[in-house]
């Protein structure tokens, strides 16, 4: 590196908060020394992006900075520090896996599969490669262990049911509902239009709470765990939605030419109830009920529903 | 709740998906809620159209188990003195300062029958706001507290608040507020109270508790009930006492009085805590036990099995080696013994239960100390003794032997359901799980019970270590050890901070720093500290591993680096 080359803000402030860091960080019993735990530091401060003296050293200092240290000094192999790192996690990492994958065997799996990585028993370049350098001590080294496990999990075995239901299906021979139908079209586009618009002014909390609520079935519970604020918050915010959603779809269908009752009406029926039905007393060689009769059952329906 | 139309459903599902996941850092961060602002808002953003990433998060969230059940008393009562809480203890008592301001410009204008109704009822309240916030929400603190202690302190500055108040009483009866006059000054009172209904601040419930529980005090100490938030307003109001002006001085005067006792009782509740929370430390079993209370001129003790758990009905026999008389006594539904009055001298402590091996224990006792002697049984046939001495090591280091075999035919047709198949063992009957142990990144020990669901601090110095028990285990009869003994005893008062840990079975090795070495033989409930010696040195450095691949041949690593073994399960060591 030449000298002249000016020193980085991230750079001056790492030097500067150094010899703090490195005793905090307990790297000489790990093997770490500082000029590399200088090094690590420079480059978990650029990844991160902040300009300005204050923002930097108040992100310095909000860093975890012993697991950090603990964790590149078992990416670089040190041994005293995977000791440590073994007596620490070990036990923890198999049951987080556990908690995630609910299966013994699938946990097991995980659980290898991520010491593997951890490890670093990949290679690039010849170089060993451990997932452990990209840790860079925003959250404590558990959860980030729990994170990376949920990451793999997700990748591994929600892509591979959604794989398996339809195998089962065309073996089956039957057509049953598969988890993720294709999405119909609407018997109404300016349904789908209207309920676009409302959606686009929810705010991402909102959003993540509907989608987290509906989409994938979450508890209020797990909901409110996720983002931090209490259960009957969530429910609370649940009701709003739900108030505020139908008020402002009605409306904006009502700009789209649609009369107050039609709206309501629209929103009332769903219109794949509607079409499985159709196909059903089709199946059973009936006659056909008229079609105000069908939207009275899809209204009870929905009424139960 | 109101249902969500399917199709706003739809809409959500069909949304685009996105690119650009958080990686693991952020979304870790995220969980935890240790995201600045900024950044939060942008992970909100992605994962309330990521459905993966949302699954993630919610996969990834810390456990919600309680580590140690002590430490969270102390969250719990530091709890009232957070800002929410605060924030509506001052809200109130700004209410109820400017509500007593108008009384006392209405008392200066109007008869003394009229204020007499509104002011006690606030004034009682007023004498607490009137205090500044600790120690107001240390009173409340102390309302709400089962311990006796600060109660009666509080209800002491109540009552002498209501002393003064307590002679124009003959009055009420005579005098009738102008109804008005009374339905506003309900309103006062029941204004904070009705809050509590819909739920509004929380102030408002601690003092009805408190009150509930002064007035409870109240009927005790002077007859004269507190006026309750939450009684009807008759009653509130058959009981109210009269002040005059003056003696509304009096009751704000009281107040200062109120601090300082609540203040005072604020510092002994908190030693009272640490003194919880380091009891709540000790082993569960002995946690649930009482505290072992030989005092001095008694000899006393637990006796356990291998796995902790206490044992009822064992008897002791203690015969002195030179006179010949012999005290015996049976252990209580706790596993506990007592003796008291022996006089000092060489005696030999025989443990003996049914369907156990009996124990026996040699030492010396001084009458002017209280002697501890534990005895840990291990299961086996009456007829079968193990003796134990002071001057010889230690117990039998063998794991309880309430074993079975496990068959080849049973290994195969237990389904196994996943499970590895070395945990049938577990399944035996009879057979305690294997304890699992940790270290958390503090450094300290923890052990687990159920297979690591739960996990529970163990703190190697809580269980009674007199002299005496320590001799049981200690190496053999060196001076220099046995002062080096002293000497780690006295350094090692607080926890010291653990780096390894390592157990066979119910045989239990854990170093950490300074040379703190610990071994147990019974899951971890009681602990001895060895203190390896060779050649005239001593184990200082930091235990970094610790490497015993049967019960008596071990290896000890340090940081200096040192490496120390032993052939003899821990009795004698030799430095590498």
């Amino acid at each position: 590196m030449s000298t002249t080359k000016p020193i980085s803000a991230v750079q001056s402030i790492v030097n500067d908060l150094l010899a703090d860091l490195h005793t905090r960080g307990a790297c000489d019993k790990i093997g770490l020394t500082r000029e590399s735990f200088a090094a690590i530091l420079c480059e978990v401060g650029t990844k991160h992006g902040a300009t300005g003296e204050t923002e930097i050293r108040t992100f310095f200092l909000s860093l975890r900075i012993d697991e950090l240290a603990l964790a590149r000094a078992c990416a670089a192999g040190n041994n005293s520090a995977w000791e440590i790192f073994l007596t620490r996690y070990r036990e923890k990492l198999y049951l987080s896996a556990l908690r995630i994958a609910r299966e013994d065997s699938a946990a097991r799996e995980l659980a290898d599969t991520l010491y593997a990585d951890l490890y670093g028993t990949n290679t690039r370049d010849g170089q060993r490669v451990s997932k452990l350098s990209s840790y860079t001590g925003r959250g404590s080294l558990e959860g980030w262990l729990r994170t990376v496990l949920a990451q793999e999990y997700v990748n591994r075995y929600r892509r591979t049911k959604r794989l398996v239901s339809l195998d089962e299906e065309s073996e089956e021979g039957v057509q049953f509902s598969a988890p993720d139908p294709e999405p119909l079209p609407p018997a109404d586009a300016r349904l789908a239009q209207a309920t676009d618009e409302a959606l686009a002014f929810l705010s991402a909390e909102d959003r993540t709470i509907l989608s987290a609520y509906y989409l994938d079935g979450r508890t209020l519970a797990e909901i409110a765990h996720m983002l931090g604020v209490h259960e009957s918050t969530i429910s609370r915010k649940l009701d709003k939605l739900a108030k505020g959603l139908r008020k402002q779809i009605v409306a904006n269908l009502g700009r789209r030419g649609m009369s107050r009752r039609q709206a309501e009406e629209a929103l009332e029926v769903d219109v794949r109830d509607l079409q499985v039905n159709i196909r059903r007393t089709l199946a059973q060689d009936s006659s056909p009920p008229a079609f105000s009769e069908k939207r009275a059952e899809a209204r009870v329906r929905e009424g139960e529903g | 709740m109101q249902s969500m139309p399917n199709i706003v459903r739809d809409r959500l599902k069909a949304a685009q998906p996105v690119a650009n996941h958080p990686d693991a850092n952020l979304l870790t961060a995220f969980a935890e809620q240790s995201l600045p602002a900024p950044e939060r808002a942008a992970v909100l953003e992605h994962i309330s159209r990521c459905g993966d990433c949302r699954e993630v998060v919610a996969l990834a969230l810390p456990a919600t188990e309680v580590v140690a059940p002590a430490p969270s008393t102390r969250p719990a009562r530091t709890a009232w003195l957070t800002w929410p809480v605060l924030r509506w203890g001052f809200v109130a008592a700004g209410v109820v300062t400017i509500a007593s301001l108008g009384i006392l410009q209405v008392q200066r204008r109007s008869t003394p029958q009229m204020m007499a109704f509104k002011s006690p009822g606030v004034a009682v309240p007023e004498s607490r706001a009137q205090a500044s916030a600790p120690p107001a929400s240390a009173a409340l603190q102390a309302g709400k507290d089962d311990k006796t202690a600060p109660t009666p302190a509080a209800a002491d500055s109540v009552s002498s608040t209501n002393a003064p108040v307590r002679a124009p009483r003959p009055m009420a009866s005579v005098l009738s507020p102008p109804a008005s006059v009374r339905e506003h000054a309900f309103d006062v009172l029941s204004g904070t109270g009705g809050n509590q209904a819909r739920g509004g601040p929380k102030m408002p419930a601690q003092w009805q508790q408190n009150n509930n529980n002064n007035a409870q005090q109240q009927v005790s100490n002077n007859g004269v009930p507190v006026p309750t938030l939450n009684q009807p307003a008759g009653q509130a109001f058959s009981a109210l006492k009269i002040p005059s002006a003056s003696q509304n001085v009096a009751v704000s005067g009281a107040a200062p009085t109120a601090d300082t006792e609540a203040a005072i009782d604020t510092g002994a509740r908190d030693q009272t805590d640490s003194q919880l929370q380091a009891y709540a430390m000790a082993p569960d079993m002995i946690k649930k036990a009482k505290p072992p209370v030989a005092a001095a001129g008694q000899i006393g003790g637990y006796v356990v099995d291998p796995s902790g758990a206490v044992v009822p009905n064992a008897r002791i026999t203690i015969t002195p080696t030179s006179t010949g008389g012999i005290a015996t006594a049976v252990t209580n539904a706790q596993g506990a013994w007592l003796i008291p009055g022996l006089p000092a001298g060489n005696y030999k402590a025989q443990a003996e239960a049914p369907g156990f091996k009996t124990s026996v224990l040699a030492f010396n006792y001084d009458a002017n100390r209280p002697a501890i002697h534990n005895f840990t049984l291990s299961p086996g046939s009456v007829s079968e003794t193990v003796e134990v001495s002071a001057e010889n090591a230690q117990v039998q280091a063998d794991t309880a032997s309430a074993g079975n075999m496990i068959t080849n035919s049973q290994v195969s047709e237990v389904p196994l359901n996943g499970r590895n198949f070395t945990q049938i063992a577990e399944l035996a009957p009879g057979v305690v799980p294997t304890p699992r142990w940790t270290i958390n990144s503090a450094g300290n020990l923890q052990r687990s019970l159920d297979q690591g669901k739960t996990w529970n601090m163990v703190n190697v110095n809580a269980a009674p270590a007199g002299a005496s028990s320590l001799a049981v285990v200690a190496k053999a009869s060196r001076v220099k050890q046995k002062d080096a003994d002293a000497r780690g005893l006295k350094k090692e008062i607080a926890s010291p901070v653990f780096r390894a840990v390592t157990s066979t079975g119910s045989e239990v090795w854990a170093g950490g720093s300074g040379g703190a070495l610990y071994h147990s033989l019974d899951a971890g409930n009681t602990w001895a500290r060895v203190v390896p010696s060779s050649a005239g040195s001593i184990l200082t450095g930091d235990v970094v591993r610790l490497n015993f691949s049967d019960p008596q041949h071990g290896t000890i690593t340090t940081s200096t680096p040192e490496v120390w073994t032993t052939s003899d399960a821990g009795q004698t060591w030799q430095k590498q």
